[in-house]
């Protein structure tokens, strides 16, 4: 749709309303805009997310006093944008400053084995060639998802029981070791091994973040992309992590570090115009707007938002920008245990409540007729202790065919651990 | 129900291990007999009651009864559990006739053959005496299109008249956890910072009114209702109000449907995350006026929204912060309406239905 309309757009020959002098190349927001105007106009989004004391060039500043930001770039559309944009904020700063910048940029590649279309390393070296980055203090790091290894006394059984409480077992696993994508593969459910592997994604980088000494986190996320994260979690019973998951700001459970989402005021139609007008389409093969619709059966829960929203038609920028506004309106949990599976704070007992609403005991004509209405309901056994669990990891293993799974002990990554697996892409 | 069946015979029950499965249920697939579908169904619903502590010893609750399935298999659980665990309930069938031909006429010929079955006394309030006006009436003037919204603010006004001239002030109604789920995506959809922290209440008091409303089918999924409904052969109407327009079902309804298909216990999940929503302090909240905003009508026509103080309605009598009630107020343009018609002999409904929904918005309720 945006191809033709920018087609369109040159055809009719309006002329762009910001510089009043170039061709509008596309639309946006009921405005023409020309390439130039259009990029300026998204990156200042992106610089009004950065304006704060942080990011700005310090005359006088010891090195240990600058900033160090770490931008996670996942090689899709948004982040490649967010890369392009805060490249070009500090080759800003650098003519401006004399060859200062404001902060140092560590852009961080998750190596995940169902990645884009190219490989890290190449995805770098194309974007080097199309955008200079080699006066500037920018490093590329990356981590690839298996090379790290979780040997056998760092796993643990987690079993679940029919009263939705949580066991902790000794591992069982054959080898000596497991990846993280064999951790993943364990479940069978697309949705749960999205919900794990978004979970373990959110804690690598927030390691990598802290063995690589930076103190911000840039996330590319656009706006439709947290829409459909506030639906996505609301949906698996995640409803309690909006607010962290949306807000910029410090991270409540990783104390310290504070993250941005500057691309979270642009569409994800906008992110695809500004791949076009950059010309960086070489480096993410962005979805034709007759892509074939996914199967309902073998779509996740994310996909199915994706495609909901797509579906919206016209009002699809209202509505992306409503959901987003009140999921930033939203409170997460402060205080309360670590799920021993994902990691997130738990305030209450999910499985109590669970227990409350899903009832797991047979008919049999006693317990109906003698039992008084507070005795018919299972009470926790107080003299066994069970591990804190979440809501939505006992609905993911639940769900399971198998009631119990490897996992690692530890539910975030330690940063001295991380450091021998990220490799520099400094050559 | 089809895919609710279990294909092959003898696989036994997963909970008694002892009977036939003759059912995957719909809230988590496990196979399980008809004896332990009746026993868990309703069990839940009974724990639902207990830890919201819905019901007082002695009270007398209405159910509102419209014959359809939900409501039918609302007041046959009800009945079951008042029996079985001793609430001390009197349980009465409170039914609207909105004056609706080939609907309502039908259905409540449904809920007086309920009213045999469950032996419970039935009181029916009707629009034409409660305000002049059958629903059949307003559409002829007012046309289609705004329907639902008419039938939803005087539905909300007949049950509390219905239920405070019986003496009741607790009326229970069949929403389930579909509508639940449906509720919290819509809010999140609009934006509805007012009702989002409520989505999901299974209690709806006001300090003015003197009838409070639940759901003790708020966990419960509507295709386990329709497959209680079926196995129970509960007498219900199915037929839809054919005023229901199409574009009413909302396409939060489609999403939802569709995420079911993919993991059945997303209904649930939504809730549980409906609970948990909750709005950060602000210091200058608008909340006066960010609850005071348009007529929620769902699909059965009940409105969710309620008034904030306890001043009158000046025609009715009816709790209204204006001078006039919701009621009155639509009514009134419909009298006034209906004297356009006969004069000018046109019809001006149908251009102004969506004129009287923004007119309602604007008036802080
Ligand atoms: S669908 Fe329900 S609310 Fe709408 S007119 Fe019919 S009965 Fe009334
Ligand atoms: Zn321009
Ligand atoms: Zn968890
Ligand atoms: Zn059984
Ligand atoms: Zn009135």
């Amino acid at each position: 749709m945006t191809n033709k309309q920018a087609r369109n757009m040159s055809e009719i020959g309006q002329t762009c309303r910001r510089c009043k002098n170039e061709e509008a190349v596309l639309i946006s927001r009921k405005e023409p805009f020309c390439g130039a105007c259009f990029v300026h106009f998204i990156r200042g989004k992106q610089r009004k997310s950065m304006m704060s004391d942080d990011f700005k060039v310090k005359y006088g500043a010891k090195e240990k006093e600058i900033t160090k930001v770490l931008l996670s770039l996942s090689c899709g559309s948004s982040s490649l944008v967010l890369l392009d944009s805060v490249v070009s904020m500090l080759k800003e700063q650098a003519i401006q400053h004399r060859s200062r910048q404001g902060f140092e940029l560590v852009v961080a590649i998750i190596d995940t084995p169902s990645q884009q279309t190219l490989k890290p390393k190449e995805f770098i070296q194309k974007f080097k060639e199309s955008v200079e980055t080699s006066n500037l203090s920018v490093k590329f790091k990356i981590f690839e998802m298996n090379s790290m290894n979780i040997s056998k006394d760092e796993i643990q059984t987690l079993k679940i029981d029919t009263a939705f409480q949580l066991d902790v077992l000794p591992s069982e696993i054959e080898g000596d070791s497991m990846t993280l994508t064999e951790l993943l593969d364990q479940f069978s459910s697309k949705s749960t091994k999205q919900d794990f592997a978004s979970a373990i994604t959110r804690k690598l980088c927030f390691g990598m973040a802290k063995s690589l000494d930076c103190g911000f986190v840039l996330l590319g996320h656009s706006m439709t992309r947290l829409a459909v994260e506030v639906l996505s979690l609301t949906v698996r019973g995640r409803g309690s992590e909006i607010g962290d998951a949306l807000h910029d700001g410090e991270v409540s459970s990783e104390s310290g570090l504070r993250v941005i989402y500057p691309l979270r005021d642009v569409l994800l139609s906008e992110i695809e115009q500004y791949i076009r007008v950059q010309n960086l389409t070489h480096l993410v093969p962005l979805e034709s707007p007759e892509y074939p619709k996914r199967l309902l059966r073998n779509s996740s829960i994310d996909e199915m938002i994706w495609d909901y929203f797509k579906d919206v038609g016209t009002n699809y920028a209202e509505v992306v920008s409503t959901v987003v506004k009140i999921g930033d309106k939203l409170t997460s949990v402060e205080v309360g245990n670590p799920c021993k599976i994902c990691g997130e704070l738990v305030a209450d007992d999910p499985s109590h409540w669970l227990r409350k609403i899903t009832v797991n005991e047979p008919f049999c004509d006693e317990t109906v007729s003698v039992q008084s209405p507070d005795s018919s309901r299972s009470k926790p056994s107080s003299d066994e202790v069970h591990q804190t669990i979440c809501y939505a990891c006992i609905v993911n293993m639940v769900i399971e065919p198998a009631d119990q799974a490897q996992w690692p002990r530890k539910t975030s990554f330690e940063s001295d651990v991380l450091e021998e697996y990220i490799i520099d892409d400094d050559d | 129900m089809s895919t609710a069946r279990v294909p092959r015979a003898k696989i036994l029950c997963e909970l008694c291990h002892d009977r036939k499965a003759i059912m995957k249920r719909p809230k988590n697939l496990q196979k399980i007999c008809k004896e332990c579908f009746y026993h868990v169904f309703e069990t839940e619903i009974h724990n639902t009651i207990i830890d919201a502590n819905l019901f007082q010893r002695g009270e007398k609750v209405a159910i509102g009864a419209s014959g359809g399935k939900d409501s039918t298999v609302l007041a046959s659980v009800l009945k079951t559990l008042n029996e079985r665990y001793d609430y001390g309930l009197e349980l009465v069938l409170l039914s609207i006739d909105e004056g609706i031909v080939g609907y309502r006429d039908d259905s409540l010929a449904t809920v007086k053959r309920n009213q045999k079955q469950y032996d419970m006394h039935l009181e029916i309030v009707s629009y034409k005496d409660l305000f002049k006006w059958s629903m059949d009436e307003i559409v002829a003037c007012a046309g289609v299109r705004s329907s639902c919204t008419y039938c939803g603010v005087m539905r909300r006004q007949a049950l509390d008249r219905g239920a405070t001239k019986l003496g009741i002030s607790h009326v229970v109604t069949g929403h389930n956890a579909d509508d639940m789920a449906e509720t919290v995506l819509m809010n999140l959809l609009r934006g509805d910072t007012g009702r989002l922290e409520k989505s999901v209440n299974i209690l709806t008091e006001s300090s003015g009114s003197p009838v409070k409303r639940s759901k003790p089918f708020k966990y419960t999924y509507q295709k386990e209702i329709v497959l209680y409904a079926h196995y129970k052969k509960l007498d219900y109407f199915s037929t839809e109000c054919t005023y229901a327009p199409e574009a009413f079902r909302g396409t939060a309804r489609v999403l939802l449907k569709n995420l079911e298909a993919v993991r059945p216990s997303c209904i649930i999940d939504i809730i549980r995350s409906g609970e948990q929503l909750k709005l950060r302090p602000k210091k200058q909240r608008m909340r006066v006026s960010a609850v005071a905003q348009e007529v929620e009508v769902k699909r059965d026509g009940s409105v969710s929204l309620k008034p904030e103080s306890s001043n009158t309605c000046e025609r009715c009598g009816y709790l209204s912060n204006n001078r006039i009630c919701q009621a009155c107020f639509l009514l009134e343009g419909l009298e006034k309406n209906r004297a356009k018609v006969l004069i000018e002999g046109g019809n001006t409904a149908i251009a102004g239905a969506a004129k009287i929904t923004r007119e309602l918005e604007a008036l802080s309720f």
